[in-house]
């Protein structure tokens, strides 16, 4: 977050006024367009891939690390049911997922706002968004919410992916394979392609952009979010079908 | 071959009288533009260009002769170079030459011809009444910037107290690495078809 403050206090200015040279030509533009608020929305942007490594490197680690170590096994002989021991597990990865977006969220808005201020922000979607100050930070909020659901489903398909081939490197690169193929699919709308669009994950983990859109389009936002909670609730299943039904001598 | 000299003498002699009659109306109306530069206001600037979510804005604004305009007021203010109530005073202190067009109602019709060759304007279709000298439409040619169309209502100042400026504007083009992933590729090319888009603002006038 320091690098995408320092990077913008430098150039900032610079590349917004290349981005908004028509608008220059014809307006008087007066205020502080690089502020707290626009880094903090940008360092967001590192939900795209960044986040994700970073949660699923823990989330995988804490199912297919007892199978590497062998620790599952010991685990096991202890009285508690296969169940429980999987429930806890879960848990223990949603509590880390909200702890971490908790830390983004606080790197990605307070030093942004100590160093630069406030301010309203500029938004390329769509065109040209002009986020007002005023609403800035419960929009921020919400997408810190929505990505939080967003991050627990992606954790929930690493996990069962953990589960699968009890070996972390693996669940990671599968994950990392899909969620980098998925995107490829989803930029690039290419013919049959863009009738897959909402069966991708990776479209609608982006939604947490459309609180930043002038007219919150909160049905299309609720749509993916009920879609990121059937897939979690459906690759928490297989896990737990798969946990009950696995056989740990091997 | 006499009578005809005659004739183009005396037609001659009347569009004379007559384009000296006007130039009177054209110099009443600079004189008042003119001798106003510094002018203060309240804007509230609405504006609507395809590709762009502004949120309607409340800007107090000095205008000063020749120099940038003293924006006040809260987070991002645009505030359009073209068609603002200092742009006349602008258009109208320069060198330049007017020509009588026609007259509607109690309104004349005037283009105004610029001889500065580094001014902005080059030509400026312009409607002004001529007991009030109140500019209520014009047509303003740029040389960089295209053509800005004004319509002017008044109150009761002799200034406008709303302004619908109509122009083009060469749509934004976002290179893609800034292109949120809601907007797709396919998107962004569908922008590169239609280099300009309209523009329309409103500026709604409070005067101090």
């Amino acid at each position: 977050m320091l690098i995408v403050d320092l990077g913008l206090y430098s150039d900032g200015a610079e590349i917004f006024s290349y981005l908004l040279q028509p608008l220059n030509d014809n307006f008087y533009v007066e205020g502080e367009i690089v502020n707290g608020y626009l880094i903090a929305y940008l360092a967001l942007n590192t939900l795209w891939v960044h986040i994700p490594v970073l949660i699923i490197i823990v989330t995988t680690h804490i199912f297919s690390g007892e199978f590497e170590m062998g620790t599952i096994r010991i685990l096991l002989t202890q009285p508690i049911s296969r169940k429980n021991l999987l429930t806890a597990k879960i848990i223990s990865m949603i509590i880390y997922t909200i702890c971490f977006m908790l830390v983004v969220v606080f790197f990605a808005l307070v030093p942004s706002m100590i160093f630069f201020g406030t301010g309203d922000v500029l938004v390329f979607i769509d065109g040209i968004q002009f986020i007002q100050e005023a609403t800035f930070l419960s929009r921020f909020l919400y997408a810190s919410t929505f990505a939080v659901l967003a991050m627990i489903a992606f954790s929930s398909m690493a996990m069962f992916f953990a589960l699968w081939f009890k070996n972390t490197l693996t669940a990671i690169l599968l994950s990392l394979g899909l969620l980098i193929l998925f995107t490829l699919i989803q930029t690039f709308v290419l013919g049959i392609f863009s009738s897959w669009q909402p069966f991708l994950f990776t479209y609608h983990i982006a939604k947490w952009q459309l609180f930043f859109v002038d007219e919150i389009p909160f049905r299309t936002i609720l749509n993916s979010a009920y879609f990121l909670l059937a897939m979690s609730i459906f690759f928490i299943s297989l896990s737990f079908l798969k946990f009950n039904k696995m056989n740990i001598s091997e | 071959m006499r009578k005809w000299f005659y004739i183009l003498i005396g037609l001659n002699f009347f569009s004379v009288f007559a384009q000296n009659n006007h130039d009177e109306k054209i110099n009443a109306l600079i004189k008042q533009y003119a001798n106003k530069h510094n002018l203060k206001c309240e804007i509230v600037v609405k504006i609507d260009i395809e590709g762009m979510h502004i949120p309607d804005k409340k800007i107090y604004t000095e205008f000063k002769k020749d120099e940038k305009p003293i924006m006040k007021g809260d987070g991002l203010m645009l505030l359009p170079k073209k068609g603002t109530i200092n742009q006349f005073n602008e258009l109208l202190s320069s060198p330049l030459q007017a020509i009588y067009l026609s007259k509607i109602k109690d309104n004349l019709v005037y283009k105004l011809v610029s001889l500065d060759q580094n001014s902005d304007w080059i030509t400026a279709d312009i409607i002004f009444n001529e007991q009030t000298n109140q500019i209520f439409e014009s047509t303003v040619n740029t040389r960089k910037f295209g053509t800005f169309h004004t319509v002017n209502l008044y109150g009761d100042q002799i200034y406008p107290s709303k302004s619908t400026i109509t122009f083009d504007i060469k749509k934004i083009k976002i290179p893609l690495k800034f292109v949120g992933r809601e907007q797709s590729v396919s998107t962004y090319s569908d922008q590169n078809k239609n280099e300009e888009v309209k523009g329309k603002i409103t500026l709604i006038y409070h005067y101090f």
